[in-house]
């Protein structure tokens, strides 16, 4: 006598069963008592159903993790390197060679493009520029002082 | 262990996993095949799995061998299309018939299909998919789909039966 079973496990392996009669035939074989003709099934349809399961669930992890890549939020990693960088930087501002502090009192002045801190020879391209205006160079003399210091 | 539990493991453990595996197969396809395999070996022998003091050591050394023998496999492509073609009627690998574990047994049985056959019978019976998705997803024509779907099952049963045969009879 041909049983339902028979019938379904006849249209597996003949490539007709739906996905729906599949899940049926590996529920029978999950949960019944089968003849001696049939336990061989038994394994073959726990595998497939173990199978997919997992690669469920696997695949759910693995397009989980994809998705979240370009997401992600900054780890300790990345907190960590943006320290390290910031130090850096820092550092280099502190450490990198004071232009102001080698000069004589920490000023400079620019006189036709040329970078000056020293008063005397400051003062000597003013008197130059005023057109030796002596009168007025105390004058000149006390504000670069004042401008220098 | 439940999926859940095994979810939550795999999580835990499969970035480490992949590190060791790209490390071995130098690239990123063949690392998520290799950890692919590994956690569902892990999911086959969850019964089993209470034994192991260390599942991430236990784990590892898995991807490990599995990245190893997917470069051998790599250099080794001729005598994998032969294992492929092979027609013969009682003929089942001696590493098939060495093997203890039913799942594994299968799974090599599955991998010495024809690849359309090994494809489709993958997307039907793993993946969940019905004929006519396999037919629009592939272009392969729906009696095509059929026909290779059966052989493929026909060919698993046959081969499937000397194993269970032969490990009865050791039994």
């Amino acid at each position: 006598m041909i049983t339902e079973i028979d019938r379904l496990l006849e249209s597996y392996f003949e490539g007709k069963t739906s996905v729906a009669e599949e899940k049926m035939i590996r529920h029978y074989f999950a949960h019944h008592n089968l003849d001696d003709d049939l336990k061989e099934y038994v394994s073959l349809f726990r595998f497939l159903e173990n199978e997919s399961e997992a690669k469920a669930v696997l695949n759910e992890i693995r397009h989980g993790s994809d998705a979240s890549v370009p997401q992600r939020q900054p780890t300790g990693r990345y907190w960590a390197m943006a320290a390290i960088a910031a130090s850096l930087l820092i550092a280099l501002v502190l450490l990198s060679p004071d232009k102001q502090s080698t000069t004589q009192n920490g000023n400079y002045v620019w006189v036709d493009g040329k970078r000056m801190s020293d008063p005397l020879t400051v003062m000597k391209y003013a008197e130059l520029s005023f057109g030796k205006v002596h009168p007025e160079s105390d004058i000149i003399e006390d504000q670069l002082c004042f401008v220098l210091e | 262990m439940d999926i859940v539990e095994y979810k939550r493991i795999v999580i835990t453990l499969r970035p480490s996993l992949l590190t060791v595996a790209r490390n071995i197969t130098g690239n990123n396809e063949d690392a998520e095949d290799v950890v692919q395999d590994v956690c569902l070996k892990i999911w086959h022998q969850r019964d089993r799995f209470g034994q192991y003091k260390n599942v991430e050591a236990y784990s590892i050394t898995m991807v490990k061998n599995l990245s190893i023998d997917r470069i051998r496999n790599r250099r080794s492509s001729v005598g994998e299309v032969a294992l492929l073609t092979h027609e013969s009627e009682d003929w089942l690998p001696d590493s098939i018939l060495e093997e203890k574990e039913e799942s594994e047994a299968i799974r090599s049985i599955i991998g010495m299909l024809p690849p359309l056959q090994q494809r489709i019978l993958q997307m039907k019976d793993i993946e969940g998919y019905e004929t006519d998705e396999i037919t629009h997803i592939t272009g392969i024509a729906a009696e095509a789909v059929r026909n290779n779907l059966s052989r493929a099952r026909k060919r698993v049963r046959e081969l499937y039966g000397i194993y269970y045969h032969i490990q009865e009879t050791a039994t």
